[in-house]
């Protein structure tokens, strides 16, 4: 204070009072924890905008007061009701504050005397400062509360001293504008913002059918181009000569750069942590508010009058929507449930309630109650296990709400097997897993009442919708269990078919759980599992033990460089018909970055250089036999139209590419592989010509190609050849079916002695062509791509 | 208790050590500083142990620099209690302080403590921004925290 005038008057001055004060709320408020420490104000903007905002509704506003360098206790000192329209009113209350004897229960205070809008608070008193704090609730206070505001105010509620540049008002034209503490407002806001920055990430990575097609679009063209920089770095990784990094190119920098492909990556890995870190920024915070102590006091006030506890009551279940889909929210959730005194077992248990109260509470509250009861089943699922927990749900609907729900029992077959060989997953042991699904048998009248209009913007108002994600939530938990307990068969599925299985499956729970009105949800359910399975130890021990399908994953997890944002992109590309070449392929070409011990010509070069790394991305008037389209028709004037399918299938095409070579054998050929699945099929095409048809063959046939026993070289089945596996990467195949019984060779005696051998002039030539086909989901993939590979074994 | 940062006593506010305040034994009157703009309605009512009582209102204040007014209630005897009162609408009434202490000398110990309670703080850490067209968010970009609202829900 550079004044001296003032500063005299200050210091001498028996009081200093304020400018006029008008109550807004905070609606940001930090709660790194439940502990006191934890929890203060906060917000995004030096200027607090955004971080307050004007009361709705009616408040009961607590003041308190200390001196902070001389008493560290709080004084009780005004109780000023806000009405809806903003006016104040003030509780005559004994002049002194501080004898106990003149304090009584709401009920017994004297009406309050309106002050209008706005009230003037001393902030100093004999020179010294004053602290302010104040608390407001949304029912008057019983005085048992306002002791315990008294003995922790200071600790969780922020103060105002209403000096000059105090962080915590907010000063106006002509007035300052002091947020005051409601804890369910802060509660509100938390979840508002959680759900925000959750849809946020789910709208970036994952499609789903509330978004517009362009909004599709855009996420499925995003997830196909960072999964075709992953399996391109993989290649250029793996490149034993390592030149194909010097050919990436940067179009931001209009430069080669060896770090284009890692510079997009980096970037893409920002997008999905900065969206990430929001999301779990809120909801940590969300759930640490709703188990902190401010949260507590008005929850205790609120249970103590059982007639105002539907004020309380449904923002509460508002709270809890969506809670379940993350880590910290289902740990909240579970707490709950293991604390038999919360209130939720009076609200949500098929425990007999007899208070007519409760019924009461819960039959208003209707679709909030519904809203909040669906996070449960996954908390149930895990607490009591299945069976009973379906029993808990069924229970508990009759009892609230006299609605029959079936319990039903359905096989699911999880494998998927078409009957066609080909699978790229061996799924026989998931295969015969069962869940449990509810079902309406009857539904009395209470249905009406539950299907009122919803609480809030966006609740759900039908019974069907909730119990079909509840059944979602059995469904998952099903899948998540298969990848647990002593079975060994279990136990080697490979994380990669968990990923797969689950996500693919997440369309068929869906559909079977008719949830699509809830897909946003269902989808941050889905993946919030994902992650915690992810965030468990069983991948690195598996990726220790060397256990080869984990071990996969375990590549691809490392050089995604984070679970999470690997685990996002691949549920944008499930949900997408056609897409799944993209996501199995590229799981697979990521995890073996050795493949490329095959190199065999310059196509990777001329790959990367016409790709959307590479310098010449858009020129090249040719089409290479491993691409279906001119390379310069990859890029697009548009950017939005750039072909990434193209450049993945080329690539895949490329990794993919195999050599038929001559056998041993006349009638042998040998196939030397590059990139193939652990399942896949030859197309075989056996011609041998005579010059007599009934001596010619035609053979076409598949032969399949089962997935590898541990140690054990793959099992091919084929009926028409022997298609017999050596080493890792060679096949040896014949036709297996009787031929002609002519030689293929003739003997004949050179004129100057010993006998020869010749080809029997009978025969015209011998060819086998072949196709690789590879099954990607429900996709075929061709190698190669246009016509199949030919070989003449004998002209 | 808080676990706040400590303050930094040259910045922390309150009276210098040896100060006098209260009842100015040589003017032997009151003064009470207001910030502007005054709050209208509300009266203050210096009253004494004896039943004397002196009410002033913000249309008894005289300017005291730009941004706040005085008022002084004078005449007050020296060794006698007197109360300071506030009172809101004239009925809702709180004393500001008892007995007005007629000469109190500020000690070193009552500085302020180490520790205030919690102060509003702010963070900014927007998502980036991609270069890559495909990364960009065409459709939505990142919710804007400070634009959300929340509607009341229905409780009745």
């Amino acid at each position: 204070m550079s004044d001296p005038v003032l500063k005299k008057a200050y210091d001498e001055a028996c009081a200093v009072f304020t400018k006029p004060v008008r109550f807004v709320e905070w609606k940001m408020y930090e709660a790194r924890g439940t502990e006191p420490k934890h929890l203060r104000p906060f917000g995004l903007t030096k200027d607090r905008s955004g971080a307050w905002k004007e009361i709705e509704g009616e408040r009961w506003i607590y003041a308190f007061r200390s001196y902070i360098n001389v008493q560290g206790v709080a004084i009780w000192w005004e109780e000023l009701h806000r009405g809806p329209g903003g006016d104040l009113s003030a509780t005559p209350m004994d002049p002194s504050r501080v004898d106990p004897s003149k304090r009584v229960e709401p009920d017994k205070r004297p009406a309050g005397v309106p002050i209008g809008q706005r009230i003037s608070f001393p902030r100093r008193v004999n020179g010294h400062v004053l602290t302010w704090y104040f608390f407001a609730s949304r029912i008057p206070l019983s005085l048992k509360a306002i002791d315990e505001l008294q003995k922790h105010v200071q600790d969780y509620v922020p103060h105002q001293t209403f000096e000059e540049n105090d962080p915590n008002v907010i000063p106006g034209h002509d007035e300052l504008l002091v947020p005051v503490l409601d804890p369910i407002t802060v509660a509100m806001h938390l979840h508002e913002y959680y759900v925000a920055a959750a849809d946020d990430l789910i709208n970036y990575t994952t499609t789903e059918k509330h978004q517009t097609q362009p909004h599709q679009k855009e996420v499925v063209r995003r997830q196909k181009k960072v999964l075709l920089a992953r399996v391109l770095k993989a290649v250029v990784d793996g490149d034993p000569a390592n030149s194909l990094v010097n050919l990436l190119y940067d179009r931001n920098k209009n430069r080669l750069d060896q770090s284009a492909i890692d510079n997009f990556l980096k970037e893409y890995d920002g997008q999905i942590n900065a969206r990430t870190s929001w999301r779990d920024r809120w909801c940590s915070y969300l759930c640490n508010w709703l188990d902190a102590w401010p949260m507590k006091l008005v929850e205790k006030e609120f249970l103590a009058k059982p007639k105002e506890l539907l004020k309380y009551f449904v923002p509460w279940c508002l709270c809890i929507t969506r809670l379940s889909e993350s880590i910290c929210g289902r740990k909240l959730l579970g707490k709950i449930f293991d604390d038999q005194a919360h209130f939720f077992h009076a609200y949500f248990s098929p425990r007999e309630i007899e208070a007519s109260e409760v019924k009461n509470v819960v039959r208003k509250a209707a679709s909030a109650w519904l809203e909040a009861f669906k996070e449960w089943p996954a908390i149930l699922v895990v607490k009591l296990g299945k069976v009973e927990s379906v029993e808990y749900v069924v229970k508990t609907m009759k009892l609230h709400w006299d609605i029959r729900l079936k319990r039903v029992q359905r096989p699911i077959d999880w494998a998927r097997d078409e009957g066609e060989p080909g699978a790229v997953f061996d799924t026989k042991v998931v295969k015969g897993q069962h869940y449990e699904i509810l079902e309406f048998e009857k539904i009395e009248h209470r249905e009406k009442e539950l299907e009122s209009e919803g609480r809030w913007r966006g609740a759900a108002t039908k019974v069907l919708v909730v119990v079909e994600a509840i059944n979602m939530a059995f469904a998952i938990h099903d899948l998540i269990e298969a990848m647990k307990g002593e079975d060994i068969e279990k136990q080697k599925i490979a994380l990669l078919e968990f990923l797969e299985f689950s996500l693919d499956s997440t369309s068929a729970a869906l559909s079977l759980a008719k949830v699509s009105e809830r897909a946003i949800g269902a989808i941050g359910f889905l993946s919030g599992c994902i992650e915690t399975y992810i965030a468990g130890h069983e991948l690195l021990e598996s990726y220790e033990k060397g256990d080869n399908s984990q071990a996969i994953a375990g590549g691809y997890l490392t050089l995604t460089g984070s679970a999470a944002t690997a685990v996002w992109g691949l549920a944008a590309l499930l949900a997408v018909p056609g897409a799944q070449v993209f996501l199995v392929a590229g799981l697979l070409l990521v995890a073996l970055g050795h493949l490329l011990s095959m190199f065999r010509d310059n196509d990777y070069e001329t790959y990367v250089k016409h790709c959307c790394w590479g310098e010449l991305y858009g020129e090249g008037n040719f089409t290479p036999e491993w691409a279906t389209r001119k390379i310069s028709d990859w890029k697009h004037d548009a950017e939005s139209l750039d072909d990434y399918d193209e450049q993945f299938r080329a690539l895949l095409n490329l990794i993919s590419k195999f050599e038929i070579e001559a056998g041993s054998d006349p009638r042998e050929a040998e196939l030397k592989m590059g990139f193939m699945p652990s399942r896949a099929s030859f197309d075989l095409h056996y011609i041998e010509k005579w010059s007599s048809a009934g001596d010619s063959r035609d053979l076409t046939d598949k032969a399949t190609i089962e997935a590898a026993g541990e140690g054990k070289p793959p099992a091919v089945k084929a009926s028409k050849f022997e298609v017999v596996p050596e080493g890792e990467r060679m096949f040896k195949v014949r036709p297996s079916v009787s031929m002609t019984t002519k030689p293929l060779t003739v003997e004949f005696e050179l004129p100057d002695g010993p006998m020869s051998e010749m080809w029997n002039p009978e025969l015209n030539s011998i060819s086998l062509e072949v196709r690789l086909v590879m099954k990607f989901g429900k996709e075929k993939f061709y190698v190669p791509h246009s016509k199949p590979a030919s070989k003449q074994l004998r002209v | 208790m808080n676990g706040n940062k400590k303050v930094n006593a040259k910045t922390a506010v309150g009276p210098r050590p040896g100060t006098t305040i209260g009842i100015i034994p040589s003017r032997r009157s009151v003064i009470v500083v207001l910030d502007l703009p005054l709050q209208d309605g509300d009266k203050l009512v210096l009253e004494s142990s004896a039943g004397a009582v002196m009410r002033k209102t913000s249309h008894d204040a005289v300017p005291l620099g730009q941004h706040h007014k005085s008022i002084t209630f004078d005449n007050v005897k020296l060794k006698t209690v007197y109360t300071l009162a506030q009172e809101h609408g004239g009925k809702a009434r709180s004393t500001i302080f008892h007995n007005i202490p007629t000469l109190e000398l500020v000690t070193k110990d009552e500085r302020p403590p180490d520790v205030l309670p919690k102060y509003y703080f702010f963070i900014i850490q927007p998502v980036p921004e991609p270069k890559d067209w495909d990364l960009q968010d065409h459709a939505f970009g990142p919710p804007d925290y400070t634009k959300i609202e929340v509607l009341e829900p229905r409780t009745s």
